[in-house]
């Protein structure tokens, strides 16, 4: 029992106490034996629940038929510890343990109930393929397979988490992907100390580059058209078991405005939507702290008549504009908040309060001027049009660093903000790749495909930013 | 410093076109008109043929020492006493430099934007800004310097644009009425502005050179040389030039006639974010030099502990400098020969010396 090494015995008995004791005498384990053969008899264990007892029984029937066609079926080899053993049951294999030889085989029966291929709720779109990944890292790598059905892609299995002993698989494709990168990827996921890995933001939090970073510098995604875009520009798909969020890296900043379904409308389209992101991630930044300068310091600034609506809404309010929209921001942050974690019976409840309280009547009672809950709708549902990456809520983070900033200083303090924070960006790189590529290190060509959308025609040349090996897509027949 | 330090082609010539333009643009105007009145632009024309001689010189001097920066290059031909005092005076001159811009910077807000706010605010905001970017070192300085140059670049050609309807060229004749000579008393003014570049003498040696390094070096230049050219031509054609020279930021003015669709006007805000970024390369450029230069000098084991209390140096350096805009400017316009003499003067004479030095080695 000290001893990991501990080898499975010739004795029934002997072997069904050791195991218990190993399996922590829980009572989901099941131990039968059964007589094969004449004369030789094996023990069939594994947890009840967590295997498919159908699939158990054909396995076995067919090893009854036929002794010689077991290779056929078994899944590993032969097991001869009973820490083999107990990992194996643990992740939900059957064992046929063979008493008189010391040996044990086990069979991958893992049947256990999961959600079937679903439309990604985070991810929805318009126009476009509607799968999304589920919890089964066997069926994502197949969904992955199904849409990009080449003998390049590469599909290589690491576990981590010393108790959880989490299956991943890192995706790459051979030929394309930096072979530099993929080894970081490798050396660093080994590396991982943790003793549970129940998410892809575990795996993505002990293998960023910088771990003290507001900024997600990996990419999760539910899509499977998105991993596949990803991996043909050379970047690398890691998919944790029991999640379906798949990461992706290396990742920069500029790509947390791109959305899928970009490439789903035509590249007019696609492009306009993309602009339209970048835009109002800018309004979602800058939008409130623009307002309290202006209101606060620069009144010259707005045109006159402008000027006397804003002068005569703000009049009742006893605050300054830095606590009015501090107010309305973090109103609004609670209702978003509120709004995820509601049954959806009682949805109804909090739009007719949000909207009624904090927004009519807030503004009757004298509490915020009207143009301060018009500058809050809008700096809420600019950040709406982001993908739901970390990035939106870094933007609702910095939305008040910035604000305070601007009480400070007014416009001067927002863009010594805006520096501090380009400073900041350009200092931080995602397994090697600046953060800010390709807009500095500035490459126009790149830039085509990151701002706007090339047309798919156009589209011939690889990003090299994430320094692949074979830069070309296609060579277009001129 | 572990791994070496690259920028690229583009990434010089992006530091060299703002640190150049930026803080100039905003009142080179004002003060060429006060020399040269509707010629200015000739002003212009010449001290940007004197910062290409000045660019060249420098990029001569990388030429013969291509992994030295100016300071060990004078202590290299110098000798360490002489050539090391000269050093400390290349990091003094960084150092002042650095203050003069901090305090160009506030001082701008001040007199154009908001007087409210007490200058000292304005000072503090900019050295935090531009410490943490010498922390975080060259490379990432560079990597900002790009997108700056891209939103100022684009910004000013947009000023230019909107007022295209208001210009009168006739504003420019008769053309240089008095003759060639006459308006080159601001030389050395226009001369130090284009001059303002020498601080690539620092970080020249961590480009990665392709053939066309000395190419975007002098488009660098050109850009600078062009943007100032359309910022003293409008001007020009806009008030005159006479009414210019009596601006303090003939700029703001100019951005103050813009108007569009009848009512929206005031575009006072696009200055703020051209100002801002400009100064802050600018600082940040002579910054990082005199970090580098005394770091080097003083053999620091940690330099980077060192960037606090320079700033906070510059910061009291800036606010007790001058007691305001007139003696600033006064001392821009009749000291220019200060700046002139660390930009080119020196650098001549160390090339002059280099090229003795390296002759006398080659006929060995």
């Amino acid at each position: 029992m000290d001893n990991n090494k501990a080898m499975l015995t010739c004795d029934e008995d002997e072997n069904k106490r050791i195991l218990r004791e190993w399996m922590q005498n829980t009572d989901d384990l099941v131990m039968v034996s059964s007589a094969i053969d004449l004369g030789q008899s094996v023990t069939v264990c594994y947890l009840a629940g967590l295997i498919d007892g159908r699939q158990l029984d054909q396995m076995l029937l067919l090893y009854k038929e036929d002794k010689d066609r077991l290779p056929a079926f078994q899944v590993d080899a032969k097991v001869h510890t009973f820490e083999e053993v107990a990992n194996g049951l643990a992740s939900g294999m059957s064992v046929l343990l063979f008493d008189s030889d010391g040996y044990g085989i086990t069979i991958d029966t893992l049947g256990v109930q999961l959600r079937s291929v679903d439309e990604p709720t985070s991810e929805a779109t318009v126009k476009g393929a509607r799968s999304g990944f589920t919890e089964s890292l066997q069926n994502n790598i197949a969904l992955v397979r199904y849409q990009f059905a080449s003998p390049s892609l590469k599909v290589e299995y690491r576990i981590a988490g010393q108790l959880s002993k989490t299956k991943m698989a890192i995706l790459s494709v051979g030929g394309i992907t930096n072979p530099d990168i993929l080894q970081e990827v490798h050396q660093r996921i080994d590396e991982i100390p943790a003793d549970a890995i129940l998410g892809s933001n575990y795996i993505e939090e002990w293998i960023t580059d910088n771990r003290g970073t507001l900024f997600p510098l990996l990419e999760s995604t539910e899509r499977p058209d998105r991993v596949i875009g990803a991996l043909l520009d050379g970047r690398i798909g890691i998919i944790v078991q029991g999640t379906p969020f798949v990461l992706l890296l290396p990742f920069v900043f500029l790509q947390a405005f791109q959305v899928s379904e970009d490439y789903a409308w035509s590249y007019y389209i696609g492009s306009l939507m993309r602009l339209i992101r970048l835009f109002s991630g800018m309004v979602g930044l800058l939008l409130p702290a623009f307002y309290v300068a202006t209101v606060t310091f620069h009144h010259e600034l707005v045109p006159t008549t402008l000027l006397q609506s804003i002068a005569s809404a703000k009049e009742p309010v006893p605050f300054p504009a830095v606590v009015e929209s501090f107010m309305m921001m973090i109103a609004f942050e609670i209702m978003r908040e509120a709004g995820i974690r509601m049954p959806k019976q009682v949805g109804q409840a909090v739009s007719i309060v949000g909207a009624l309280i904090l927004g009519q009547a807030a503004v009757e009672a004298g509490i915020v001027s009207p143009i301060m809950v018009i500058v809050a709708a809008l700096t809420g549902i600019c950040t709406f049009t982001l993908p739901p990456t970390a990035i939106n809520y870094v933007i609702r983070i910095l939305q008040f660093v910035m604000t305070l900033l601007a009480s400070l200083l007014g416009y001067v303090g927002i863009m010594v903000g805006i520096i501090m924070l380009l400073t900041y960006l350009a200092s931080l790189r995602s397994f090697g790749v600046p953060y800010l590529g390709p807009a500095a290190p500035f490459n126009l060509s790149e830039l085509t495909d990151v701002i706007v959308r090339r047309p798919h025609t156009k589209n011939n040349k690889r990003p090299s930013l994430f320094r692949v090996i074979h830069n070309t897509r296609f060579r277009s027949k001129s | 410093m572990d791994r070496r330090i690259t920028i690229s082609n583009f990434q010089l010539m992006a530091l060299i076109v703002i640190s150049t333009i930026g803080t100039s643009s905003l009142y080179a105007p004002a003060t060429f008109a006060h020399y040269a009145e509707r010629n200015s632009w000739y002003l212009v024309v010449v001290g940007g043929i004197m910062g290409l001689l000045n660019l060249l010189v420098l990029l001569k001097l990388n030429k013969f020492y291509p992994d030295k920066n100016i300071l060990a290059i004078c202590t290299h031909l110098l000798g360490p006493w002489f050539g090391g005092g000269l050093a400390f005076l290349f990091v003094f001159y960084f150092l002042d430099l650095s203050s003069w811009i901090l305090r160009e910077f506030s001082q701008f807000f001040i007199i154009a934007l908001n007087p409210i706010i007490p200058q000292m605010w304005y000072l503090i905001a900019g050295a935090i800004m531009c410490a943490y970017a010498v922390y975080h070192g060259l490379e990432v300085v560079a990597r900002v310097s790009e997108i700056v140059f891209i939103v100022t670049v684009t910004t000013f050609l947009a000023i230019y644009v909107m007022l295209i309807n208001q210009y009168h060229p006739e504003y420019l004749l008769p053309i240089l009425e008095e003759g060639l000579i006459k308006p080159l008393k601001g030389l050395m003014l226009s001369m130090s502005w284009f001059g303002d570049l020498m601080f690539i003498s620092m970080i020249i040696q961590y480009v990665r050179k392709t053939k066309s390094t000395t190419a975007y070096a002098m488009a660098g230049v050109g850009i600078t040389f062009l943007l100032l050219l359309m910022s003293v031509l409008s001007c020009t054609m806009l008030f005159g030039g006479e009414a210019t020279a009596t601006f303090t930021y003939p700029s703001i003015s100019l951005i103050q006639n813009i108007r569009l669709f009848r009512n929206i006007e005031r575009f006072d805000a696009a200055l703020v974010v051209v100002w801002v970024m400009s100064s802050f390369t600018k600082i940040t450029a002579y910054f990082w030099s005199a970090f580098r230069g005394l770091s080097d000098l003083l053999k620091l084991k940690q330099p980077k502990r060192w960037i606090i209390p320079m700033a906070a140096a510059f910061v009291i350096c800036s606010r007790y400098k001058v007691w305001g805009l007139v003696e600033l400017t006064s001392f821009y316009d009749h000291q220019s020969w200060y700046f002139v003499l660390f930009q080119l003067f020196i650098p001549t004479m160390l090339l002059f010396i280099a090229s003795i030095k390296e002759n006398m080695k080659k006929s060995r």
